[in-house]
């Protein structure tokens, strides 16, 4: 990736995210790392190519040992010593190409530090360095300027989304020939507010369709909005993952590993927003397929429409014809709804 | 007091000035900004991340390193077996007693799992591209000190060399790696201080 040559200027930037250091979380664990390098095989790029600049510790050592060198006076003084390097072009270059282009944010080597450093923490870090000195790549700075200008990272507008819903809604109500159907969209005082990943209304609908079947089957108070959330690393952060699970269960295997072991599940997923990565991305996906393979599943279920992308390229490349399904898919396809007569029709939920 | 006993009071000093220092640094930005709502108990947390967490069969670090896992737990025990040593030989003559070759046999081997840890860094490749001097010189401090403390125990006419090698590495100590001891142990011990309750629950394995 060709990058700006780092000035004095460009640097400070950088240099302004450890000058403002605003919790003692952060601070713990710059200076935490033992180097015990027990992380390694939490990185789903240090297992499929175990090369050490993929392990994880060495990721967050980039970060801590700039902090080193401006920020501590042994860094400071014997820099050769105590692991400090200076924010150069090099370290730039070097910091770019595994914060950004070699970690998904999954988070596994955090939970696996054998001393509970948040690694990830320091990524993240670093990656806010990157983007203040104006080192972000191209491709996910443009999806960032889009999440900013339009509430989504793929520059939906609302007139394009209201438009998508209605014919949703409008296909909805006839397969159910069911006028109670709908899709709500910024309907007060609902139940809940049910969030999408850009990519639903843009190139997969009939997955939006699939969940408003659910809800209206469950008789469920929701609504849409228009103003759109990207809800990505929906199994490390959302609360339900223990509900999420025990349906995908009624229906299916889960791989294993599973639960807080399992790996990233797509095999890389979340790098879908850096198309400069992509050769990289694949090839890190390499351990999906015998995770696959070893299930004998024909349908491969996961939780969001990222995840989804993902197993849907590596179903290509890796020739697995497998299906690749939501779990709001695969619920839908499973529901049989009752027939109701006319005088029902209008006045209640459905029936399951 | 002896002159080397002076020696170590005044490392003993200089470690503790630049403990507080740290300290002062580490508490002064307080507390990280909480968005999520609390969940779980950080009591069961803080006892959990103690105890169970470090159980071999738990965490994929721990029962993919095994040896060198349960190598590094011996090593810290003795790390922590040294200090009451320290303080009670920096206190009071030396006397002999029934628990000197018992203890002395302990040192030994935590020394040697030191010594163990040490040798995988020379010898690993890739523990060699994340390692720095600092990992390989706290890592000879600590080792030796353990070793001297097994000598000392039987043959106290060490006694000199025993302290000075502990100044080194109390003086050591707030410069490097050696103070991630200060630095990550408000992870395990003050959860609810520095980390938010809720990653570290889950951090910890924990549902509390």
């Amino acid at each position: 990736m060709k990058m700006e040559p780092i000035t004095d200027d460009i640097r400070n930037k950088g240099l302004e995210v450890f000058r403002n250091i605003r919790d003692s979380k952060l601070l713990s664990h710059l200076n935490s790392c033992r180097h015990c390098g027990f992380c390694a095989e939490s990185s789903i790029y240090y297992q499929v190519n175990p090369d050490a600049k993929f392990v994880p510790a060495r990721k967050a050592d980039l970060v801590s040992s700039v902090y080193r060198r401006y920020c501590t006076i042994t860094g400071k003084y014997l820099p050769g010593l105590f692991g400090a390097r200076e924010l150069n072009q090099d370290t730039v270059e070097e910091m770019v190409d595994l914060l950004f282009g070699a970690c998904t944010m999954c988070g596994r080597c955090t939970l696996h530090c054998s001393v509970g450093m948040d690694i990830s923490d320091l990524v993240r870090t670093g990656r806010n360095m990157l983007s203040r000195m104006g080192y972000m790549p191209g491709t996910l700075q443009k999806t960032a300027d889009a999440a900013l200008g339009s509430c989504n990272n793929l520059d939906i507008s609302t007139e394009e989304f209201t438009d998508t819903l209605k014919w949703l809604e409008e296909d909805l109500k006839y397969d159910l020939n069911d006028d109670q159907a709908v899709i709500p969209l910024n309907e007060y005082g609902r139940r809940i507010l049910y969030t999408l990943n850009p990519r639903e209304p843009k190139f997969f609908p009939l997955s939006i369709s699939a969940m408003a079947k659910v809800f209206h089957a469950a008789g469920e108070s929701w609504t849409l909005s228009t103003g759109m959330y990207d809800v990505t690393n929906y199994a490390y952060y959302s609360g339900n993952l223990d509900e999420a699970r025990v349906i995908a269960q009624r229906l299916f295997d889960e791989k294993n590993p599973t639960g807080t072991d399992n790996l990233c599940c797509g095999g890389g997923g979340r790098q879908l927003a850096m198309s400069e990565y992509n050769e990289r991305r694949i090839s890190i996906a390499a351990m999906k397929p015998h995770q696959i393979r070893d299930t004998g599943a024909e349908i491969v279920v996961t939780p969001c429409r990222n995840c989804i992308d993902q197993p849907a390229q590596i179903n290509l490349t890796y020739k697995l014809g497998a299906q690749i399904k939501t779990l709001s898919e695969i619920v839908a396809d499973s529901l049989v709804l009752k027939e109701k007569d006319t005088d029902t029709h209008k006045a209640s939920s459905p029936e399951l | 007091m002896v002159w080397y006993h002076w020696i170590a009071l005044l490392a003993v000093m200089v470690c503790l000035t630049g403990c507080i220092i740290h300290l002062v640094k580490l508490v002064r930005p307080g507390k990280p900004r909480d968005y999520s709502r609390p969940a779980g108990r950080v009591g069961t947390a803080i006892l959990y991340s103690l105890s169970g967490a470090m159980n071999t069969t738990k965490k994929e670090s721990a029962f993919l390193h095994l040896p060198t896992y349960k190598a590094g737990i011996i090593y810290h025990l003795g790390i922590f077996s040294a200090v009451p040593l320290f303080l009670i030989l920096l206190s009071r003559s030396f006397h002999s007693a029934w628990w000197q070759w018992p203890l002395a046999s302990l040192f030994a081997v935590t020394g040697l799992c030191g010594f163990g840890v040490w040798a995988k860094w020379i010898v690993k490749k890739e523990l060699r591209s994340i390692s720095i001097p600092d990992d390989y010189i706290s890592n000879i401090l600590v080792t030796s000190v353990q070793f001297m403390s097994a000598i000392v125990l039987l043959h106290p006419e060490w006694l000199p060399v025993y302290f000075l090698l502990t100044s080194a590495l109390l003086i050591y100590i707030p410069t490097g790696k050696l103070r991630h001891a200060e630095f990550s142990l408000p992870q395990d011990i003050s959860l609810d201080i520095f980390t938010d309750g809720v990653a570290s629950g889950r951090l910890a394995g924990c549902n509390g």
